[in-house]
């Protein structure tokens, strides 16, 4: 058996929400001499564990808040976990929030410059795929206009054409491609389907399961920060679509109840 | 515990030379943004530590005169290393929070970034080093062999900025009112580095503390070696290198604790 892409273990994270922000000096003092946390952590992951062979590709599904992002970031060493570990390896490349490593006020070309060689490439390697990016995202008129500029769909694209152009072993998208026109999408896909057929691995956050059925293999389904299916795609996002539908229509879904009581209130 | 896949594979001298790169580049953006928009962009690096030297000049020598002989030159090698120390621990404070950009990818080394700040600074300050070199012959002293040992002490300085640029990088995550604090901090610092005065006009059991300055002594080598033309001291400059690696090494360790912190709190 070949060493797995990704290994995720265990994984938790917590956090502790702030209370409101301290309006008077003596509140923050006080707050700064107690020792006393919020008293309930939103447990954001719990124990959540699975593997990635290297050349699958793996959706992740989940409503808003269960967890999805968190996984992402922890994967991509943004923040600590409170407990458990990530393992990864290869080369990663990752599309996780709009306009993230994108610095406002420098233009579109010194952005992809620096965002290039931070994914990991040589300077000479930057040089040599600098015309292929910009013409992959469609920016060639725009490349020396300040980012601030820059469209949403703009963004994805010199975001997404410079993380496919960073040659990644490891591919980790998160539903950012919705924002980027049709054409655009379209170009995506075929270069993800292109990145699957070379068999590396991609990990994909995604709410349209049409998309999760065509590109991925295995998918997780998420929620309240544990996996709560883990297998072959299409029976994964039937579950997930029909429990949906379920908890639209008001059954008796454990969530379903948890909604019910918050409208209550 | 968290393995963050390295992405850039390779021996540890080929993943040195790519983070030389990334820190050049940075360097490059951190000069892009600094005089965006500046009629005179770069010639600032020059005319700002001019226009200060100038006022302590006036100050020192014409409103109290203090009587220390050449100067101009006494005031450039105190002000130049000064204003890359203060200016690089000031910059420096809002590092992590002032490039949230890289601070948020996938992987990216956040110890680079106090070196770029160091680098830059340093930069800043070999720009207006011709200015030096300009004083040393307008005010007659020949430059001498000793201005070789230069790179020793840049090296020495760069050490002890890059130690204390990482702490303070470190604790303005947790500490919110770092800036106001460390402007305070590097006023007192300012005052206790004899910049534009000469410790050998304080009472000898007041200036033997100064040794206690890093600062201090790198300031002292920097005029042996341009004014007198004499080697800096050894012993005092060890013990300087000595504690800036102390001091690196707390530093390092402080960074590693609470860059994660700042992410998270994104």
């Amino acid at each position: 058996m070949s060493t797995p892409a990704l290994v995720v273990d265990n994984l938790s994270k917590w956090y502790w929400l702030q209370g409101p922000a301290p309006r008077t000096f003596q509140e923050s003092l006080r707050r700064l001499f107690s020792t006393a946390r919020s008293d309930q952590p939103l447990r954001s992951l719990s124990k959540v564990s699975f593997r990635v062979a290297p050349g699958e590709s793996l959706g992740i599904v989940g409503r808003n808040g269960a967890g999805k992002s968190t996984l992402l970031r922890l994967i991509c060493g943004l923040g600590r976990p409170t407990s458990g570990s990530v393992r990864l390896h290869g080369r990663v490349a990752a599309l996780l929030e709009l306009g993230a490593g994108f610095h406002p006020d420098l233009t579109g070309r010194q952005n992809l410059y620096v965002s290039a060689l931070v994914s990991g490439l040589r300077r000479k390697e930057v040089q040599a795929r600098f015309d292929e990016i910009v013409r992959f995202a469609e920016l060639a008129e725009f490349i020396d206009q300040p980012l601030r500029t820059y469209s949403a769909g703009m963004q994805v694209r010199l975001g997404f054409a410079v993380a496919i152009h960073v040659d990644p072993s490891v591919l980790i998208v998160d539903e950012a491609l919705a924002v980027g026109d049709y054409s655009f999408q379209q170009k995506c896909l075929d270069r993800i389907e292109h990145f699957r057929q070379a068999s590396k691995t991609l990990l994909l956050v995604s709410h349209d399961m049409s998309a999760v059925r065509r590109f991925c293999d295995r998918t997780i389904w998420l929620d309240h920060g544990k996996v709560v299916m883990d297998g072959p795609a299409e029976v994964v996002t039937r579950a997930y679509e029909s429990d949906d539908r379920t908890l639209m229509g008001g059954a008796a879904s454990p969530e379903a109840v948890t909604l019910d009581e918050l409208i209550a209130l | 515990m968290i393995n963050a896949a390295k992405n850039t594979p390779g021996s540890p001298s080929h993943r040195l030379a790519y983070y030389w790169e990334v820190v050049q580049a940075l360097i490059g953006r951190d000069f892009a943004m600094r005089y965006k928009g500046s009629t005179l962009g770069l010639l600032w690096a020059v005319l700002s530590p001019l226009a200060m030297a100038a006022i302590l000049y006036v100050v020192f020598t014409r409103i109290v005169p203090l009587g220390i002989p050449h100067y101009s030159t006494y005031v450039f090698t105190g002000l130049l290393p000064w204003t890359w120390f203060s200016g690089s621990v000031l910059t420096g404070a809002a590092s992590l929070l002032s490039n949230r950009d890289l601070v948020r990818k996938p992987f990216f080394a956040k110890p680079v970034l106090p070196v770029v700040v160091v680098g830059t600074h340093f930069l800043l300050y070999m720009l207006a080093l011709p200015v030096l070199f300009g004083s040393l012959l307008v005010e007659g002293l020949a430059p001498t062999a000793t201005l070789l040992l230069l790179p020793i002490l840049w090296a020495v300085q760069a050490l002890l900025t890059l130690a204390v640029t990482m702490l303070v990088a470190a604790l303005s995550v947790i500490v919110p009112d770092m800036r106001h604090l460390l402007e305070i901090v590097l006023i007192l610092w300012f005052y206790l580095t004899p910049i534009f005065y000469d410790v050998r006009l304080l009472p000898a059991e007041t200036a033997r503390y100064f040794v206690l300055n890093p600062l201090a002594v790198i300031i002292k080598s920097h005029r042996d070696v341009s004014i007198a033309g004499l080697a800096p001291d050894w012993l005092a400059l060890g013990i300087t290198t000595a504690t800036a690696l102390i001091v690196f090494v707390l530093a390092y360790a402080v960074f590693r604790l609470f860059d994660d912190v700042f992410v998270e709190e994104l």
